[in-house]
């Protein structure tokens, strides 16, 4: 996933600084038409709010999901802004009305919040700083130049000072500066500190705001059972045993339901395609219990035997047959694909010996706490959606395509989301909540029970991969190969770098020549989607695996051995390096445990991991896991470190034991008793160090912790005297978890 | 299963829930009395989401029929403290523990219930009582936060 809301490319023509009635307000919007000032649209969607009160607000365009962004993002301007931390309030921002799909939309991921706004909130937030210095110095009657910005307040050298509400709307009045000079680093009081996330008073005392917890006049409650079977339809349902349930309004079947959409960003050519939803029962009630009440009280008969053949070991089988078969060169930019693979087959030539293995991961669900739950009002000239969603403006779109009005019509109310890890992105859930209310004629809340949310995933893709490569007399790979076969959809990437020019992210650290991937897609039934550091999620455990097989091959210490692949690539030396040192590599181990080591570069980022595991008999304990850490500037480094713990624990949980289980072409695995997540008397001790690379570009923080684990973890096993795990979960292979 | 008008007493206060018994206390403190800070996670006693006292021991609310819990003090989120003073949520705070926070009310209730129980409780005591899931892995700092709370770092 790539993006943000808030276009990269803005730039100092592409903002505007509104007087507001309230004060100044800076709006920041991303396609450069901006609202007239003091209108209602200037007021409410300004990112800097100065109140005639002292009172400021800082609006952040980043959706809270648990990974911190709305409080980082506000931070930055905070710090440009000179203000004090503990006075400053962060509010989620409402969507701007020319904020649509056409322009970038409103979606956060590919922890892609900070890194690709880090330069326009900087630049937007000097602007605002040198625009009240100004206001401020010719309200005291003094030169600006004698003047700084200093906890809210504009000050003169000689003490003399004047509070931002006090000089905010003539701050406003000022023309824009052409050229506003971000603070230097050593300058930065917030920058580079761990301050207090706004959000996290509002969820120690059960305050802060889900969807599902949005209550409005006249509100009813929908539960909903989809096509159990990937592609049932709907053959027939009684009501009648759901009508009896007290409170149950209507049963609504929902069959064949679909729509065109606009997808996609207009400049990058905005496609129209058909949405098809999966057949459906909802009830609709005055409470959910009673939803659920009725739901349960129901027996559809699905169409779907076509696929009752379908299960996960059918789905294995044929991934496997698919790395026998020529795959598609994947190639960077320029790449031609004669070229690449001549130059590979050199290299495998010149090997004096070849390593080759198969590995294979499976279908994971998002499993966040929060199930998918939405409100909607369709009315008849507009409608109301209340999501946690990750991408505010698709849901905005898909329910304008669902009732045929407007997007502008379609308001978007922007709550916390309970989790989403990728797969709040897609809007089915808001869709369907949308269609319910058309149906009823009343706003709707719509609440998957867990096993319909486990049911209907956009699962992280199944793939199966063979690694092949050629090594020379000293051990070192002379070419490496890729072969990846999965499900369609599923964004494919370079696994294997290709010589050192352009190198792409979401790859391997090391520089190694003449790499060639390939990959063959298969259609399958199974929805597939992002799911936390997409790509990298599975290619790290296949390719880091097998650098472990390399370094075995070639009787050296994993270690040692990677450290040799990173000569020519110094900043992630010495986060491996560091991580490395911080483990205690090398140190001795009682007998049974062992180490493992594992880095990837993904979003802008470079993480290294050291796993140490205990092995008595099978039963497989993870005692510690040790991270250094490289996103260039961390702007919270507590933040980080909390999306390091969880990306680590997520990793860790889906290593050890998740599978989404397909049976006779349905979801088997439809609750945490068949789809365990991690508890806490699992998680093991968790070190991470946070490394600066202050000229470097800024990295993500919220999944490049991901791709390590997995395969760390299987290296550790090998060195604790274990089995070598080629597919996951660790679970099926015959290893018991602690 | 006929409605009938359950006297209940949460956080303090004497209410009147008029529901069929069959329904969980989960659905009676979110939809009847409001109370929204206690969680939907799975509905089924696996992920702790709706964790809230019943005569001071921790519940999972979602599989307790509510007129199980008549005549017992119920305590929720909201109850816990009325200024996030509670040491645990203080602890949270210090901690920087949530992350999404859809878990984190049941976490702190869960934490609370055990640590009225064991006021110095030892690591596996909390991996025994700390059952509730988190799937963005605040678990390291949850483990911090009680240890805090309980004066224990
Ligand atoms: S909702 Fe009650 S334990 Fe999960
Ligand atoms: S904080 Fe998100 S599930 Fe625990």
């Amino acid at each position: 996933m790539r993006g943000s809301t808030l276009d990269p490319t803005t730039t100092l023509s592409r903002r505007g600084f509104l007087a507001g009635t309230t004060g100044l307000v800076v709006a920041i919007t991303a396609d450069g038409a901006l609202a007239a000032p003091g209108t209602a649209a200037a007021t409410v969607n300004g990112w800097v709010r100065i109140g005639p009160d002292g009172g400021v607000t800082l609006h952040s365009n980043a959706q809270e999901m648990g990974q911190g962004a709305m409080s980082g993002v506000a931070q930055i301007l905070a710090e440009e802004l000179c203000l004090d931390w503990t006075a400053v309030r962060v509010e989620q921002a409402p969507l701007l009305p020319a904020q649509d799909n056409a322009n970038g939309g409103r979606w956060t991921g590919g922890s892609a919040s900070i890194r690709t706004q880090w330069t326009s909130l900087r630049t937007a937030g000097a602007a605002c700083r040198e625009m009240l210095v100004t206001a401020g110095a010719r309200h005291l009657g003094v030169a600006a130049g004698d003047c700084r910005a200093e906890d809210g307040r504009v000050v003169h050298k000689d003490g003399r000072a004047v509070p931002y509400a006090a000089v905010a709307a003539l701050a406003a009045t000022l023309p824009i500066p052409a050229n506003p000079t971000p603070l230097a680093r050593d300058a930065w009081r917030l920058i580079g500190r761990g301050v207090t996330r706004k959000d996290i008073a509002a969820k120690v005392d059960g305050s802060a705001t889900y969807a599902i917890d949005i209550s409005l006049p006249g509100l009813l409650n929908a539960a909903i059972r989809q096509s159990p079977v990937f592609g049932g339809t709907l053959a027939a349902v009684d009501p009648a045993p759901a009508l009896a349930v007290k409170g149950v309004r209507q049963v609504i079947p929902i069959r064949g339901l679909a729509y065109r959409v606009k997808e996609g960003r207009v400049k990058d050519g905005a496609t129209e395609t058909e949405v098809r939803l999966p057949d459906a029962v909802a009830v609709v009630a005055t409470t959910w219990w009673a939803a659920k009440k009725g739901l349960d009280a129901l027996a559809p008969a699905w169409n779907g035997a076509d696929r009752d053949t379908l299960d996960g070991d059918a789905i294995h089988g044929l991934l496997n047959r698919d790395l026998d078969l020529e795959g598609e060169v994947k190639l960077m930019r320029g790449d031609d694909p004669t070229a690449v693979r001549a130059a590979h087959e050199r290299g495998m030539a010149a090997a004096v010996r070849h390593v080759a293995a198969d590995y294979a991961t499976p279908y994971l669900a998002h499993a966040y706490m929060e199930p998918l739950s939405a409100v909607a009002h369709v009315r008849d000239g507009d409608s109301e959606i209340w999501t946690g969603s990750q991408f505010t403006t698709r849901a905005q779109a898909h329910v304008a395509a669902l009732t045929g009005q407007d997007p502008a019509r379609v308001t978007a109310h922007i709550l916390y989301s309970g989790g989403s890890f990728g797969r709040k992105a897609v809007p089915d859930y808001i869709v369907l909540a949308a269609h319910l209310s058309r149906a009823v004629k009343a706003p709707v809340k719509l609440v998957y029970d867990r096993e319909e949310d486990l049911a209907q995933g956009r699962y992280r893709a199944a793939t199966a991969a063979r690694m092949e490569a050629g090594l020379d007399a000293r051990g070192l790979p002379t070419a490496i190969r890729a072969r990846i076969a999965g499900n369609r959809d599923n964004g494919y990437f370079i696994m294997v770098r290709q010589g050192q020019a352009d190198q792409p992210d979401h790859a391997p650290a090391y520089f190694l020549d003449n790499g060639l991937t390939t990959a063959r897609r298969r259609d399958l039934p199974v929805p597939v989607g992002a799911w936390r550091a997409p790509g990298s999620n599975f290619a790290a455990f296949y390719f880091e695996s097998f650098v472990d097989e390399l370094a075995l091959a070639a009787g050296q210490d994993p270690l040692a051995y990677r450290r040799r692949l990173l000569e020519s690539n110094p900043r992630a030396r010495r986060v491996l390096e560091t991580a490395a040192a911080r483990s205690g590599w090398g140190t001795a181990l009682p007998p049974g445990h062992g180490r493992g080591v594992a880095l990837w570069n993904s979003f802008g980022s470079i993480a290294a991991q050291v796993v140490e595991v205990a092995l008595d008999k099978g039963r497989l304990a993870v005692t510690r896991v040790t991270c250094a850490f490289d996103c260039g500037t961390a702007v919270n480094p507590d933040s980080v470190r909390a999306q390091g713990e969880g990306s680590i624990l997520m990793a860790l949980s889906a290593t050890l034991a998740e599978e989404v289980a397909i049976d006779r072409g349905a979801v088997a695995s439809r609750n945490f008793d068949r789809y365990p997540i991690l508890k806490l008397a699992q998680a093991p001790a968790i070190d991470i160090t946070i490394l600066d690379s202050p000229d470097a570009p800024v990295g993500g923080a919220g999944e490049p912790m991901v791709p390590p684990l997995p395969a760390a973890l299987a290296n550790a096993i090998v060195a604790a005297g274990g089995p070598r795990v080629r597919q996951l979960p660790l679970s099926r292979q015959g290893l018991t978890v602690a | 299963m006929r409605g009938m008008a359950y006297q209940l007493t949460v956080n303090g206060r004497a209410v009147v829930a008029d529901v069929e018994g069959d329904t969980p206390l989960l659905w009676v403190l979110r939809e009847e009395l409001g109370l929204t800070g206690t969680k939907f996670g799975c509905g089924a006693a696996l992920c702790g989401a709706c964790t809230v006292h019943v005569d001071g021991v921790a519940v999972r609310s979602c599989s307790l029929p509510v007129e199980g819990a008549v005549g017992m003090p119920i305590t929720t989120i909201e109850g816990l403290s009325a200024d996030r003073s509670h040491p645990l949520q203080a602890a949270w705070i210090a901690e920087q523990v949530p992350q999404c926070g859809y878990c984190q009310s049941g976490m702190i209730m869960a934490a609370a219930a055990l640590l009225r129980e064991k006021s110095q409780p030892t690591d596996a005591e909390i991996d025994e009582a700390m059952t509730n899931l988190c799937r963005c892995g605040t678990y390291v700092r949850v483990r911090r936060a009680i240890k805090r709370a309980a004066g224990l770092a």
